[in-house]
């Protein structure tokens, strides 16, 4: 019984580590995803192609996500990028086994308390997506071009803190990404570390 | 009136102070986690540096951060709010742990850490005056979630000419500071990339007693390695290896190992040490050893030659075999020209096949994905295809179905190019269907190819196929041959039906397997699925040729229904899937515990095995598991080792390309003392076994007295 214990322990510890390993680099193509956001709305990365786009990995129990949000940061971003035609994707991959989930319902009211700003919200309850890129913290950040390419990949920014009072200090390295792409300048760091809580996922 | 600013200040404070904590002396309180400030000295002496430690005493299961925290978390930190002319130090940082958060790694502690600073005063500071030490703490407390903290700490120290050290904490800061990285001196490090991992080299000094038995890396910084994914410890020759997967995303430019390297035991007296190792040029993969690498390209063409001429006997190729045959017999009585083209088809089918799988290993291998030959059969999708189409071609054979019967009056073009068809595709299937039978010859003609540049791996490949067709292309271009197969007649429907018994036989094998991959549930699916597809089959077989429309319909309706109801129950959704089991005697097999073994003295036999092989089945069967052998074993002493590759494994095939082998079964047999371990042949006898563990006799008895006066 032991003996099967530690097999079935060691299969899933096989599991994990296949699963971290995935990793959208920069560089390479954005794979497709389709996720249902809480409007019940059905997301498709595809479907935006020919614009820039910016997943952000979003869990609202998490102190550096508050951090960002708390001091009106991301608001901001995705006011002006969106303005200027960004698609910002906010996805929450945290599994409903986590008391950090948060149901479309309560969901909707946090956007609505936060003022958050992004094109969607959208669950990825089971991980997949997540997982697929290899989203590690919330937050993690991944930038993408019109043709599909990531030309971003990491931190939002420089300050690896839950501390409000560094993000006016902070070089944001999204903002900048997307601010030198759009200029047709190559971007000048295209990863950086991604700092933050876990993604809460599915185990 | 406007405000004066001080209000103003501790108004915007008050709210902090409020929700955070207090400034004084005594541990602060934060959820799962608690904070205090400790002097090592009763005193602070002008001038001098003295040490204080940050205690963090955290809830069972919870953790705090390194200073490089990993795939998550943040590093704790302190602000210094010291008296004019103190200066302090960085957070001196005892080696972490890995902590799991699957499917991330974490770098941090657990229960308990002391975090030292050390901090220097002035000295212009006088006797017999207090002074307050102040900082800021701020840290991150994670279990599943994470839970922001923060502290306002504080001392009050005297000053005095002279400090002793405050008993009350002496030892705690003492073993602080004895897990404190140190610095390696007589052990020689080295490291460079190989393929997708860093290998650091650790060399020990001469006078170095105990043997290491793990070795963990800790990155100075976030981006330079992968964290998540397990590092190897590997006893190398004079010396120890420890690889360490690359990033999948790099940052910045990695060119020195940095970080810090934790040993058990331990590094003499020293646990854990600070490295910066810089990295040298990549190297290759280490060169193949004998007798893959002395294998001549004309030696392995020809053994891939004679290998695949064997693979036409082999359990898994057989059923197609069968399939020839009958189409051999079947065009015997046509004109020779068409059996020679025939003959060649089937080849070329063969021959593509090869190169296709050869290309895509090559491919594979370029990308420096850890696949082997037999990839295919380890996913369940193509196990549970495979078993539905030898199952159809089953009852195709049975009778159940015919195929193309009222087609019998069409053009003979038609199905000559239907015949055409046949014979390349039939190539292509014998051909998909054999690669995971290894047989005896092709696992060193495999491995050559695997570490030879890609015009010589596809020229092996190529002989392997055409040793496979070879029989074919004799019987299709010899008359002579042919003449002596037999008339046809009555004999051979019930030869046809016959034949079909392999088949089932294959569907059996490959539901077992599986079975292994996904489980009961998985076998059950696939079995609900068959049963539809026969029902499918046989409704069209038995009314689809009625002279009536109505039935007719009906019956090519509820077929397609039936048919697609059975694809649908069989295959297999996601890929969720339990590892094999072994026997009570086998254990899993990993690097570390033939290390483990041969560290004890003990001979460790190592089955390099997967379901899907017959091979390695028959041998597991009738010699690995007899009684005398397993006795053998037990008097021995020997660890009997299992590696399942039923389902793809990186670690089991980079064990294997070492060996030079890309397939299975290996049999490889370790001694104590000796570096490389001895191959046993792919069919194993019960004498071949034996005769190898001989050897395992003496050094087993010569090295057990002396592990003896080993610290375990």
């Amino acid at each position: 019984m032991k003996t099967f214990a530690s097999l079935v322990l060691c299969a899933s510890l096989a599991a994990a580590a296949g699963a971290a390993r995935a990793n959208v680099a920069a560089g390479q193509s954005a794979p497709d995803f389709t996720l249902t956001d809480i409007r019940g709305k059905p997301q498709q990365l595809s479907a935006y192609k020919g614009k820039y786009v910016v997943l952000e990995w979003f869990n609202s129990e998490c102190p550096f996500v508050q951090k960002h949000y708390e001091s009106g940061n991301m608001q901001g971003l995705q006011k002006k990028y969106g303005d200027k035609g960004v698609v910002w994707l906010t996805i929450n991959s945290t599994s409903p086994e986590s008391s950090n989930y948060r149901d479309p319902t309560r969901s909707a009211d946090i956007v609505k308390s936060w003022k958050i700003h992004s094109a969607a919200l959208a669950l990825d309850p089971d991980g997949k997506v997540g997982q697929t890129y290899g989203a590690r913290t919330t937050p993690h950040m991944w930038v993408i071009d019109p043709t599909g390419k990531v030309i971003y990949t990491g931190g939002i920014d420089d300050k690896p803190t839950f501390r409000i009072s560094d993000v006016k200090d902070a070089r944001n390295f999204v903002a900048e990404a997307l601010d030198e792409a759009m200029a047709g300048k190559p971007v000048s760091v295209p990863a950086a570390a991604p700092y933050g809580c876990s993604v809460k996922y599915k185990y | 009136m406007p405000m004066p600013p001080t209000l103003r200040t501790l108004l915007l404070l008050a709210p902090l102070v409020a929700a955070t904590n207090v400034v004084q002396a005594a541990p602060v309180q934060q959820p799962h986690s608690q904070a205090e400030l400790i002097a090592e000295r009763v005193a602070v002496v002008p001038g001098e540096t003295f040490t204080v430690a940050l205690r963090l005493i955290l809830q069972p299961q919870w953790h705090v951060y390194w200073k490089n925290p990993g795939d998550s978390g943040m590093a704790t930190r302190i602000e210094w709010a010291l008296p004019n002319g103190f200066e302090a130090g960085a957070i001196q940082w005892p080696a972490p742990l890995r902590i799991p958060l699957p499917p991330l790694v974490s770098y941090g502690y657990e229960n308990e850490v002391w975090l030292l600073t050390d901090l220097r005063a002035p000295r212009t500071l006088r006797s017999g005056d207090n002074v307050r030490i102040a900082g800021k703490a701020d840290w991150l407390v994670c279990k599943d979630i994470c839970l922001p903290a923060s502290a306002r700490l504080e001392l009050s120290l005297p000053v005095a000419n002279a400090a002793a050290t405050d008993p009350t904490h002496a030892d705690a800061f003492a073993r602080t500071r004895g897990a404190l990285p140190g610095t390696l001196t007589d052990w020689k490090l080295e490291a460079y990339p190989q393929g997708q991992h860093y290998v650091l080299r650790v060399q020990p000094p001469r006078t170095a007693s105990a043997r290491l038995r793990a070795l963990t890396f800790f990155p100075e910084r976030e981006g330079m390695v992968d964290n998540a994914r397990p590092q190897e410890f590997v006893a190398a020759s004079g010396g120890y290896e420890l690889r360490i997967p690359l990033p999948g995303q790099a940052i910045g430019q990695t060119t020195a190992l940095s970080g810090v390297l934790v040993a058990q035991p331990g590094f003499g007296t020293l646990q854990a040490a600070t490295v910066d190792v810089p990295l040298q040029a990549a190297r290759a993969a280490p060169p193949a050893p004998a007798p893959a690498s002395t294998l001549g390209l004309a030696v392995a063409l020809l053994l891939a030659l004679g290998g695949g001429l064997i693979l036409n006997l082999m359990p898994c190729v057989f059923p197609v075999l069968a399939i020839k045959i009958l189409g051999v017999v079947q065009q015997a009585h046509g004109n020779a020209h068409k059996l020679r083209e025939h003959g060649l088809l089937f080849a070329s089918g063969v021959v593509l096949s090869f190169w296709a799988i050869a290309g895509l290993l090559l491919l594979l291998r370029g990308q420096g994905a850890a696949l082997g030959w037999g990839y295919q059969l380890q996913s369940p999708l193509v196990v549970t295809g495979l078993a539905l189409l030898f199952f159809v071609l089953g009852l195709n054979l049975s009778g159940v179905f015919q195929i193309g019967l009222s087609l019998q009056s069409a053009a003979g073009a038609i199905r000559a190019r239907g015949a055409h068809a046949d014979a390349l595709l039939s190539g292509l299937l014998a051909a998909l269907v054999a690669t995971p039978c290894t047989a005896p010859f092709m696992g060193a003609a495999l491995g050559y190819a695997m570490v030879q540049p890609a015009l010589h791996a596809m020229l092996v490949f190529t002989a392997l196929a055409l040793g496979m067709t070879a029989p074919y292309l004799a019987l299709c271009f010899v008359p002579a041959l042919l003449r002596r197969l037999p008339r046809p007649g009555p004999w051979m429907e019930s030869l046809k039906q016959l034949l079909a018994f392999p088949l089932y036989a294959t569907v059996v094998w490959l539901a077992w397997v599986l079975g292994l991959q996904t489980g009961i549930d998985g076998v059950a699916r696939l079995l609900g699925g068959l049963l539809a597809v026969a029902a499918a089959l046989w409704a069209f077989g038995r009314w689809s040729s009625s002279r009536r429309a109505g039935p007719r319909l009906a019956s090519r309706l509820a077929a397609f229904a039936l048919g697609v109801a059975g694809l649908a129950i069989a295959l297999p959704q996601g890929s969720a899937g339990s590892a094999a089991r072994s026997g009570p005697a086998w254990q899993p097999w990993s690097e570390a515990a033939v290390q483990a073994s041969l560290a004890e003295g003990k001979a460790v036999f190592v089955d390099f095995t997967a379901a899907w092989c017959v091979t390695c089945q028959v041998n597991k069967k009738l010699v690995l598991q007899s009684e005398e052998v397993e006795q053998r074993f037990r008097e021995l002493g020997v660890t009997t080792l299992r590696a399942d590759w039923t389902n793809q494994d990186p670690a089991i095939t980079a064990a294997l390309t070492q060996m030079s082998r890309s397939g299975v079964p290996v049999y490889a047999l370790h001694l104590p003392g000796r570096d490389a371990p001895i191959l046993l042949p792919e069919v194993l006898t019960r004498s071949i076994v034996l005769r190898a563990l001989e050897g395992a006799r003496k050094p087993v008895s010569a090295k057990l007295s002396f592990t003896a006066m080993e610290p375990s």
